[in-house]
């Protein structure tokens, strides 16, 4: 989870920095995100591409627990 | 700036706002649909028939509960669902609390059209103030400010996420459908007075002050905030209903005063004891010729077995400790024992009057009732809402 907020944090300035640079370059691009409206299209790439990463994270999850309940019946092995 | 509602207690989110919004409803979806249908294959492909061989059938929803507890696909639908709904109330609450003062401010503007009466000496019962029901931080009575509305403004805002369109546009659906099918069930049935008990922001309340413009309309709920909350919105939306602060378990109100009283998801939060008050005094303030008529999660008895541990989930994890004893019940002795007869009982699986229209609804009324997998629950394939209720003779 820590490593996962740190590239969290790494993308949130990635993001600060882009729009520090565009506005420099004369573009108020936080203002423009804010009013822009996505198409049906864009929506529909964007919900897909939210239920992809909530799917892989979870499949990732799912495979991690899996992986730990194997060692436990290891454990418990005959001696 | 997009905003998050039609009426004017809405709040503006902003494009991280939505973002959140829209990550977690889509985990809310993704847990109750790809990960529910996990775990009910592995009951049925695994657990169930492992019992069945081991001599050991599972023959009740709690058996099935202890025996799928240390399965992985039982545990990781609990985790991630408790966790979805936590955030719920996490991304919709920064833009609650940016525009709070406003709100408030909105909300205590005179009324136009209804009228709100609080009663601050009110007591709180303690299955209120001691259970953040629903993980929802301060559930609906806590006051953070005068004239707060916050409990109000939150809950609206989280059905958005919380039931990923599945309520209806208005999050109406339920009050729309209960009070379609009382019009074209029964035609002749024309009430003139209404009583919404538990109405928290009147969501439900409204459809009824639509289907039946004619008749007033009275919603009662203990939470000042939501209580607040509902009344702005009504009169935002122009929909005239008298919010009252009182207690549906011993109601400040004249017997005989109503036509219909209607409640909607409001019994299961209730102790059993407190249930069996709400209904006498439902039948107390109810008309002869009047009808009790309210929607809940349909009765374990009618329910298949897994169903009935799948739905009642929420009485072990959501802070919903009433649910499954509420379920338990014969919904039908509940009434007869608050004074309805028991050839007056009625009760019916409805299709949602807003999705699907009111032609398909009306040919629907005619049909038998369906108890399945898709009764009572949330799901984009056809949700089926349970209505029970009694006439008074």
């Amino acid at each position: 989870m820590l490593r996962l907020t740190s590239e969290v944090s790494a993308l949130s300035e990635r993001l600060y920095l882009t729009e520090r640079v565009l506005e420099a370059q004369g573009l108020n691009v936080a203002n423009e995100v804010e009013r822009y409206a996505l198409s049906e299209a864009e929506e529909s790439a964007l919900s897909a591409e939210r239920q992809r990463l909530i799917e892989t994270v979870l499949a990732q999850l799912g495979a991690s627990a899996q992986g730990a309940e194997s060692i436990e019946d290891d454990a418990g092995g005959p001696s | 700036m997009n905003r998050s509602h039609d009426h004017d207690m809405a709040v503006s989110l902003t494009q991280h706002d939505r973002s959140r919004r829209a990550f977690v409803a889509t985990l809310r979806s993704h847990v109750l649909q790809r990960m529910a249908g996990d775990l009910r294959q592995h009951f049925e492909g695994t657990v169930g028939p492992e019992h069945e061989k081991s001599g050991a059938p599972l023959e009740s929803p709690e058996a099935i509960h202890e025996a799928l507890k240390p399965e992985l696909p039982f545990k990781a639908y609990s985790s991630v669902r408790t966790a979805a709904q936590e955030m719920v109330f996490d991304v919709v609450s920064d833009a609650v609390d940016r525009e709070l003062e406003t709100l408030n401010e909105r909300a205590a503007q005179p009324a136009k059209k209804g009228s709100l009466t609080l009663n601050p000496a009110l007591p709180l019962p303690k299955s209120v103030t001691g259970i953040d029901v629903h993980l929802s931080p301060g559930a609906y009575h806590e006051e953070r400010a005068d004239n707060d509305v916050s409990a109000g403004a939150v809950y609206d805002n989280s059905i958005d996420v919380f039931a990923f369109g599945q309520f209806g546009k208005r999050h109406n659906d339920i009050g729309a459908t209960l009070s379609n099918y009382l019009r074209l069930k029964f035609p002749e049935f024309v009430p003139t007075s209404i009583l919404d008990c538990g109405c928290t922001i009147g969501h439900n309340t409204l459809p009824w002050a639509e289907t039946y413009p004619d008749a007033e309309v009275t919603a009662i709920d203990v939470a000042a905030p939501v209580l607040r909350y509902a009344h702005a919105r009504a009169e935002s939306m122009g929909v005239p209903v008298d919010f009252r602060q009182m207690n549906a378990t011993a109601m400040d109100l004249e017997d005989e005063q109503f036509d219909v009283v209607f409640s909607s998801m409001f019994m299961h939060e209730l102790p059993l004891k407190h249930i069996q008050q709400y209904l006498k005094e439902a039948f107390r303030v109810l008309k002869p010729g009047g009808v009790l008529w309210q929607m809940e999660l349909p009765p374990m008895n009618a329910m298949p077995l897994y169903e009935n541990f799948y739905m009642n989930w929420d009485t072990y994890y959501n802070n919903e400790p009433y649910y499954g004893t509420f379920r338990k019940q014969d919904y039908r002795r509940l009434l007869t024992d608050a004074g309805f007869a028991a050839d007056d009982f009625i009760e019916a699986t409805m299709p949602r009057y807003t999705f699907i229209g009111e032609a398909a609804f009306a040919e629907s009324i005619h049909s038998d009732n369906t108890f399945d997998t898709l009764t009572g629950r949330m799901d984009p394939k056809g949700t089926r809402w349970y209505g029970f209720g009694a006439w008074k003779r």
